[in-house]
């Protein structure tokens, strides 16, 4: 912090040239941040950011030399480039990673070779006058840097808003991420019109430093593959980092034509030199400089308390009944449209539903029901088709058949829909990013209840901020119900298995669903957590209302909890019934349970 | 059971390990004989999966000594283990998903030089475990939850080690599924003549071991040897199975 306005401070002694150099890596740092937030959120690569540069530059001369007003520049530039983003990103709905970024490529190529060579299109001759309050380069300067705070806020508001964290799901688990109401198409297109969005603003910047811009050199492919290398050697999603391989990349190179005390060129010796050191940082620190950063950080903690962190316990905390009872009533009232809230007999009801994969049946005419309020077994043998179901439910996979929730037919609606509709499910494997925290993935799994849009969100307006404590309450509330509230900050990934399960659940159910389909609920779990989990099922359904399906292999827990069972058995159902009589069946037994559980009645675990 | 020789084939002595700052593992000490199925019971966060994971190497030891077959591996690198003779069967199973089964068996052989040893591991492999050779050309991710965890025990024995490491063999398998599979190891270990240490919450794995460790907070609290393995169940239950299970 210190060492940050000591150099703002510092750079403001520099003469002009210098200041003017100073406002071209101001503009480079924000087109870098720009991509970085496609990058590091969406781990989506663009070669186009310098053709964008230059749509949002010449964007603001056109449209400035008309005598628009400096705001009303800016702001045009910013969505003119953020149009051609989301042109652009377009592709990324069918396509992912490599592919996507050879399709910017051809933006980049398109851009070089027609657009700008069109002399309507940059303005020739015309130029943008700057404002009178820009004369001087220091203020252009101040005013860079003030652009350059601006995106640096945006970016941390991005993060902790309901679109950053749809980013990540969108990255790390996609079309599972329209369980919680993530729309994965709209979500990447909405962080290409982010990432433009800043770039255009770069654009504009460059515009009022210039005036007029008559090469094209800053907007070549060698220009964005540099701003590529600026988020590598920066280490994507830090934008401290960022900003200082903007420094070291754009700036140091431009201060001195010699290299000190030498008489060697600095023309020569920067690009190899840089080259260089940019294999060095990739080798020596691959999460680039923020990871250095990071390391450093940590090191400073580390020798100002030596002890080192207590380890949470990483596993749930067993609750009292009556507590987790008041969390679970806490946690009701979700808004849901009024036609969803009369009361019906059967919530799920799923008629002749087959699913094929390649020919093969997955699930072959199934036909069953779900009562509200009920807790309903679905076992099976591996393989039998019990996820395939949930799928099915969820929006996942296809199916023949019908399937209707509340009297409405799930059949060709979006898993997002779903969402919305009160259908919350979890995955065998895990459907959550594991590079985030525990709390943030509680946040995610409620995107649905999130009405806000993106630009109230990064502007921080009344409802964006209401709705994210109304969220974060009810993540607090889930997390304490799961006996998981210490390890909110806890990185998911870093947590035994069983415990990354109940945060699944957790979230699931703080998304206020009205069906809940656990599958493989006690999968990493010992017998008496999992009996834990199993009073926890008993207060969601008693306190909330819930009514859930789970998939288990935990015979015990089944008998338990469960009003009524199913049973698959490649595809189709075998048994149904209450639990005692469905595990009861030899057909069952065979398939399912096994010689252990035949002779002690289901209590092998 | 076969008689384990007293050969010591692993030896753990004063583990410590963990994730950055956090310290999971306290002085763990725990030994496999040749010949021998050991399984290393925990529930929940125990720290079973992160013993193995240091064992091979996966994570930093900040402390502590591995040795296998006499020899101090604890600063070996982990792709050196396989040639050692250590597989691991990882939990969640690891699957190529995108690979096929055959060609998941081919990455299990990668070490082995010898095309001739790889084709004989291959047949093996189909023979111990024949819906694979049903389902050879089928994409991994499209096996079944059992059939995965087969394929995984599977493509870890194609380098033909002299210890295997098996992470939570049961996660997620149905109870059938789960007898199934302790099965085939025990049915490996028997055949094949290797040593396998099982990382398990499951009180079924005791019927097969012949030694019981009990992981319990990152620290080795019980442990059991011959007949005392059978009536383990009862202080395991105690230690961390709980109410539940009756």
């Amino acid at each position: 912090m210190i060492a940050v306005v000591l150099a703002v401070g510092g750079s403001l002694l520099l003469g002009n040239v210098k200041l003017s150099i100073l406002v071209g890596v101001a503009v480079t740092a924000i087109a870098a941040l720009g991509l970085d937030v496609l990058v590091a959120r969406t781990g989506e690569l663009s070669l186009a950011h310098a053709a964008f540069l230059g749509v949002g530059a010449f964007t603001a001369i056109n449209v400035g030399s008309r005598g628009w007003a400096w705001p009303l520049v800016i702001l045009t530039a910013m969505a003119v480039t953020a149009a051609a983003a989301t042109i652009v990103g377009l592709p990324s709905l069918r396509i992912r990673g490599l592919q996507v970024a050879i399709a910017t490529l051809a933006f980049q190529e398109f851009a070089e070779v027609y657009l700008f060579s069109r002399s309507d299109a940059t303005a020739a001759g015309r130029t943008l006058p700057r404002p009178g309050f820009l004369q001087t380069d220091v203020h252009l300067y101040l005013f860079a840097l003030a652009a350059l705070a601006v995106v640096l806020v945006a970016r941390r508001r991005l993060a902790v808003t309901k679109a950053g964290r749809a980013f990540l799901a969108v990255r790390d688990i996609e079309i599972r991420a329209g369980c919680f109401g993530v729309e994965p198409g709209p979500t990447k297109l909405l962080a290409y019109a982010i990432s433009g969005a800043i770039v255009g603003l770069a654009g504009a910047l460059l515009a009022l430093k210039s005036g007029s811009i008559s090469a094209k050199d800053p907007f070549l492919l060698l220009e964005s593959l540099e701003l590529v290398a600026i988020v590598v050697v920066g280490g994507a999603g830090s934008a401290a980092g960022i900003v200082t391989a903007a420094v070291l990349v754009k700036g140091l190179p431009q201060f001195s034509s010699t290299i000190p005390f030498t008489h060697l060129s600095a023309d020569r010796i920067v690009p190899i030199a840089s080259a260089g050191l940019l294999v060095l940082v990739i080798v020596a620190a691959p999460r680039g400089i923020g990871g250095v950063y990071q390391t450093v950080g940590r090191l400073l903690d580390r020798w100002l308390s030596p002890r080192g962190r207590e380890r949470p316990d990483a596993r749930p905390r067993a609750a009292d009944a009556r507590a987790a009872a008041q969390h679970a009533a806490a946690l009701r009232s979700v808004p849901r449209r009024l036609s969803l809230r009369m009361p019906v007999p059967a919530l799920l009801e799923a008629r002749d539903v087959s699913v094929e994969f390649g020919g093969v049946a997955a699930l072959d005419d199934v036909s069953l029901e779900v009562r509200r309020g009920e807790i309903v077994g679905l076992i099976g043998a591996n393989g039998a088709g019990k996820s395939t179901f949930f799928n099915a439910v969820s929006g996942l996979v296809r199916f023949d058949g019908s399937i209707r929730y509340r009297g409405v037919e799930l059949r060709g609606l979006p898993p997002s829909e779903r969402s919305a509709l009160g259908v919350a499910r979890t995955f065998q494997d895990l459907g959550l990013v594991r590079a985030e925290t525990v709390g943030e993935n509680v946040l995610l799994a409620q995107t649905w209840l999130a009405r806000y849009d993106a630009a109230t969100g990064i502007l921080g307006l009344g409802s964006a901020l209401s709705t994210e404590r109304e969220l974060r309450r009810r993540a607090g509330l889930a997390l304490e119900l799961f006996g998981l509230d210490h390890l909110r900050d806890e990185r998911l990934g870093d947590l035994p298995y069983g415990t990354m399960r109940i945060v699944e659940i957790a979230a699931a159910v703080a998304a206020g669903p009205d069906l809940l389909m656990l599958d493989e609920a006690t999968a990493g779990l010992g017998p008496e957590e999992s009996h834990a989990l199993g009073d926890r099922f008993l207060a969601v359904r008693d306190e909330l209302g819930l009514t859930l399906v789970v998939v288990e292999h935990h015979v015990p827990l089944i008998a338990r909890v469960c009003d009524y069972a199913y049973c698959l058995e490649s595809g189709a159902l075998i048994a149904e019934g209450n639990p005692e009589t469905v595990t009861a069946q030899p057909q069952v037994v065979e398939s399912f349970l096994g010689r252990a559980h035949a002779s002690t009645g289901g209590n092998a675990r | 059971m076969t008689i384990a020789s007293a050969e010591t084939l692993l030896e753990v002595r004063g583990l410590c390990s963990g994730y950055g700052s956090l310290q999971v593992l306290f002085d763990v000490d725990l030994d496999v004989r040749v010949g021998e199925l050991v399984a290393l019971m925990g529930s929940n966060g125990a720290g079973k999966t992160t013993t193995l994971r240091a064992i091979t190497g996966l994570l930093n030891r900040t402390h502590g000594r591995v040795r296998f077959a006499g020899e101090d591996i604890t600063t070996g690198r982990t792709e050196s283990l396989v040639s050692r003779g250590i597989a691991l069967v990882p939990e969640g199973r690891g699957m190529l998903r995108d690979l096929t089964v055959a060609e998941n068996l081919e990455m299990g052989g990668y070490v082995v030089r010898d095309r001739d040893a790889i084709a004989q591991a291959t047949e093996r492999a189909y023979a111990t475990f024949p819906i694979l050779a049903e389902r050879h050309d089928i994409k991994a991710g499209r096996l079944s939850g059992g059939q995965q965890q087969m394929l995984a025990v599977a493509r870890a024995l194609m380098s033909s080690p002299r210890l295997l490491l098996v992470d939570e063999a049961s996660l997620g398998l149905s109870p059938i599924m789960t007898e199934t599979v302790f099965d085939l190891i025990a049915e490996v270990r028997r055949s094949a003549g290797v040593s396998v240490l099982i990382v398990e919450q499951n009180a079924a794995a005791l019927d097969l071991a012949d030694r019981v460790f009990v992981l319990e907070k990152g620290q080795i609290v019980d442990r059991a040897e011959g007949d005392a393995v059978r009536t383990m169940q009862g202080r395991l239950r105690e230690a961390y199975l709980g109410r539940a299970s009756s």
